[in-house]
């Protein structure tokens, strides 16, 4: 799969004039006769890079150098001649927890979108709309059991079965700030196929009504994102034909301050599980009764309006209601600023289970402490677009 | 200081007090040339506010964004004096087509790009108040004119910048007799090419090159050339950024270091020995330089660029004005034309010529005598800037046409793909 995802990248990357111009694989020649409609590309890395350790309630000791959340992608754009359209490609890997299967990148998204003032239209593998907001942990699934509504057709293998799925998403803009999300996923299922990947099938629809500020007046503004949603996966259970959770959260800037900037951060999430469902084995968890919520409270500081220091608190507390027991987590860390885009910090997290859940995951307690460099690099080639929700098109009228 | 709210209560409070006295002026300071090719200025009342009174000289480790107003230049009428042209001018974010097909977010003068055109005798004495209805800082520099210098409109040099809601009085003597200009010279790189221009023209009575060229019409045209990704990307990040100075600015915690702002470049180097990293460090973000992709007469392309209309027999002026920041070599077709004024100065010795170089920051004045009827290109002849987008037939192009010729062939429009 690896392979086959960077060779899609580099086609996709070199053929990019040509791919304008048709669509036809025939057509290997493009036709001299078509102009070669401007393409906008964007490169970017995000590099995060920690060493782990790690220290059980039993005494163990483990240490790991961890790259997961590494995440390389390309963003070719495209505008189009019908209907103020303008069409783009998002292709991205990511490396997994070095624990599960090191060394092997996983696609990330692989779709197409097409997008104007009132709508994104995407399709392909993507991010899945399985939160509300983001928290401030080094990696996004540090909190993921807390945060993230859960695949039941995962089988615990890797995180990433909650984060990306195969997406018909559709976004709908009621201004530059309201949004109607809807979207189907092919959802790997490994429970009934755990040996063919592929094995997919339309098994989850959603929806999410939300308000986001624009990026510009988001730190300053006190009411930064609120949202609510649903899923409904088709679990196809003797018992139940589907399942259905919900999902609320906010993110208010309690101190909207360009320099000393305080947030909060809250999610809820509920799902009714599948009746039976207990959180002994992976999939079981996923199924479960369960209520969970995820908080945290941050501090930023912008000396002189430049990055210097960000500051995080994060809780998770998720607690199973038919089969009893719960589990909660910790997380604290700090980021320095080497210059743009460049941190180094320490997190740490504390994680403890309940004996319900302990058979699932092994230790009651666990601390991990990491040390951090991460670092974001992105360069915009023959750049073309503004955004939908830039300031200039948010107060001076949209232009496509 | 005035905190923002309290500086937009002041000015809408005075300004409809103000309103009666300044439309009664309009009219004597707006005169415009009939045949000027450009788009109609709008309402110039539209956005009018009262005299700026700001902030303090900055003596403190805190200073905030407010414009200042200067004291009238010696010489100058009383406040009130009816002596004076009376202009409003006010400076907001508009939608401006380039050329059909192509709209980008430009700032502009009174919603007009070019800005609208001043037109005043030798002498007169000017009153502009400037208001700032934008989220970026802007002054005013009128270019060519002999003015105070703290009339002269550049920033931490002769005045403090206008933030939004905030605005500056200019008040000078239009002096010499010429062609000149006025332009935002805050971030000027960007707020010329997002159409921070106008046309400034000191006449004299006995216009010396009436005199010897009677010229029956006059065109005014400004060239400039956008980058328009380039004017995206730092508009969006300069509003951005302003917005969130205006946050710090309306509590007080503005301070200089944060708008990369220094009494001296000693303090410059100050700062950076104690570790402040300046925006045009490799370390920090910086734009790409532009790279003009639209050129434009009077703020459109061709072939949405006006044509110049003579009358055979006539003599027609043209001012040039470069407010771009490329040369351009204008060459008219049929014709050759005569160089009359350099930087508005008459010249002693005019020159004969049929292609003109002009230089960012010149202008050229021309006078040609219409005795070959027909349609005549007038052109940019580096014509890598006769496109638009880089194809061809577009930018700083234009033609002379004979008014009442009917020829045996109709121009049209027609593109290269």
């Amino acid at each position: 799969m690896s392979n086959r995802a960077l060779l899609l990248a580099g086609l996709l990357l070199a053929a990019a004039p040509a791919l304008a111009q048709g669509t036809d694989p025939a057509d290997a020649a493009p036709d001299p006769a078509l102009p070669t409609p401007d393409v906008e590309l964007a490169l970017g890395l995000r590099a995060v890079t920690s060493l782990n350790g790690n220290l059980t309630g039993a005494g163990s000791t483990s240490t790991a150098i961890d790259f997961s959340d590494t995440y390389l992608y390309a963003r070719p754009r495209l505008a189009l001649t019908r209907f103020g359209l303008r069409a783009g490609a998002l292709i991205s890997m990511t490396f997994p927890d070095p624990y599960v299967d090191p060394g092997t990148p996983l696609v990330a998204d692989a779709n197409l979108f097409l997008a104007n003032k009132w709508f994104t239209l995407r399709i392909g593998r993507a991010r899945l709309m399985s939160r509300i907001v983001p928290f401030p942990t080094l990696r996004d699934d540090d909190l993921i059991r807390y945060s993230d509504a859960q695949n039941p057709f995962s089988d615990g293998r890797s995180t990433a079965d909650h984060q990306v799925g195969n997406t018909l998403d559709v976004n709908l803009w009621a201004s530059p700030r309201h949004y109607l999300d809807l979207h189907a996923e092919n959802l790997p299922n490994f429970v009934l196929s755990p040996q063919n990947y592929s094995a997919f099938s339309l098994n989850s629809i959603g929806v999410t009504l939300g308000y986001k500020q624009i990026p510009a007046l988001a730190p300053i503004s006190f009411l930064r994102q609120v949202g609510l949603g649903a899923n409904a996966y088709h679990v196809r259970d003797a018992r139940q034909a589907w399942l259905v959770d919900v999902l609320a959260g906010a993110w208010l800037n309690l101190l909207p301050d360009p320099v000393h900037r305080v947030d909060w951060r809250a999610q809820v999430l509920y799902s009714p599980g599948v009746a039976g469902a207990t959180p002994d084995i992976a999939n079981g968890s996923f199924r479960a009764r369960v209520i969970s919520a995820t908080s945290s409270l941050g501090y930023t500081l912008r000396k002189e309006m430049m990055p210097t220091l960000r500051a995080a608190a994060v809780g998770g507390y998720k607690r199973y209601l038919a089969s009893g027991g719960d589990q909660y987590s910790v997380v604290a860390n700090v980021f320095y600023a080497l210059g743009f885009a460049t941190e180094v910090g320490l997190q740490y997290q504390f994680q403890k289970n309940s004996p319900e859940v302990v058979k699932l995951y092994g230790e009651d307690l666990q601390h991990t402490i990491k040390l951090v460099l991460v670092s974001s690099f992105e360069t915009i080639v023959n750049p073309r677009f503004d955004e939908r929700d830039s300031i200039l098109n948010t107060e001076g009228g949209y232009l496509p | 200081m005035n905190t923002r709210n309290d500086r937009r209560r002041f000015l809408q409070q005075v300004a409809g007090a103000a309103g009666a006295s300044l439309l009664l002026a309009r009219s004597d300071a707006w005169g415009q040339s009939v045949a000027e090719a450009r788009p109609a200025a709008p309402d110039p009342m539209a956005g009018m506010s009262a005299p700026t009174k700001g902030a303090p000289v900055d003596t403190t480790s805190t200073v905030g964004m407010a414009g200042m107003a200067a004291p009238l230049p010696a010489g100058a009428p009383p406040e009130g004096s009816p002596l004076y042209k009376r202009v409003p001018l006010d400076l907001r974010v508009v939608q401006h087509e380039l050329v059909p097909g192509v709209v980008v977010h430009m700032m502009a003068y009174n919603g007009s790009v070019p800005a609208p055109t001043f037109r005043v005798n030798e002498g007169d004495w000017v009153w502009v108040e400037f208001t700032n209805d934008s989220d970026e800082m802007h002054t005013i520099h009128w270019h060519g004119l002999i003015v105070p210098y703290r009339m002269d409109g550049v920033p931490y040099l002769t005045q403090e910048p206008a933030m939004r809601g905030m605005g500056y009085r200019y008040v000078f003597q239009a002096k010499p007799y010429g062609t000149h200009f006025y332009h935002c010279h805050f971030g000027t790189s960007m707020h010329m090419q997002a159409g921070m221009y106008g046309a400034f023209i000191v006449e004299r009575p006995d216009d010396p090159i009436r005199k010897r060229y009677p010229y029956t019409q006059e065109y005014v045209q400004i060239l400039s050339s956008i980058d328009t990704a380039f004017v995206r990307e730092q508009m969006n990040g300069m509003f951005s950024r302003m917005r969130q100075r205006d946050v710090l600015d309306r509590r007080g915690a503005l301070d200089l270091r944060t708008q990369s702002r220094f009494r001296s470049v000693k303090a410059l180097r100050a700062s950076i020995a104690s570790g402040w990293t300046p925006p045009y460090s490799l370390s920090r973000t910086s734009p790409r330089p532009p790279a003009p992709n639209f050129f434009t007469v009077n703020g459109k392309s061709f072939p949405a660029t006006e044509p110049i209309r003579v009358r055979e027999g006539e003599w027609t002026r043209i001012r040039l004005i470069n407010a771009g920041n490329v040369d351009f070599n204008m060459h008219l077709h049929g014709h050759d034309f005569i160089v009359v004024c350099d930087d508005g100065a008459p010249l002693d010795s005019p020159v004969r010529m049929n292609t003109a170089r002009i230089s960012p920051g010149k202008t050229l004045d021309l006078v040609f005598l219409a005795d070959n009827p027909g349609y005549w290109a007038f052109h940019d002849h580096d014509v890598t800037h006769n496109t638009n987008n880089g194809i061809y037939p577009g930018g700083a192009m234009t033609d002379v046409e004979y008014e009442g010729f009917k020829g045996s062939y109709q121009p049209g429009v027609s593109l290269d793909e």
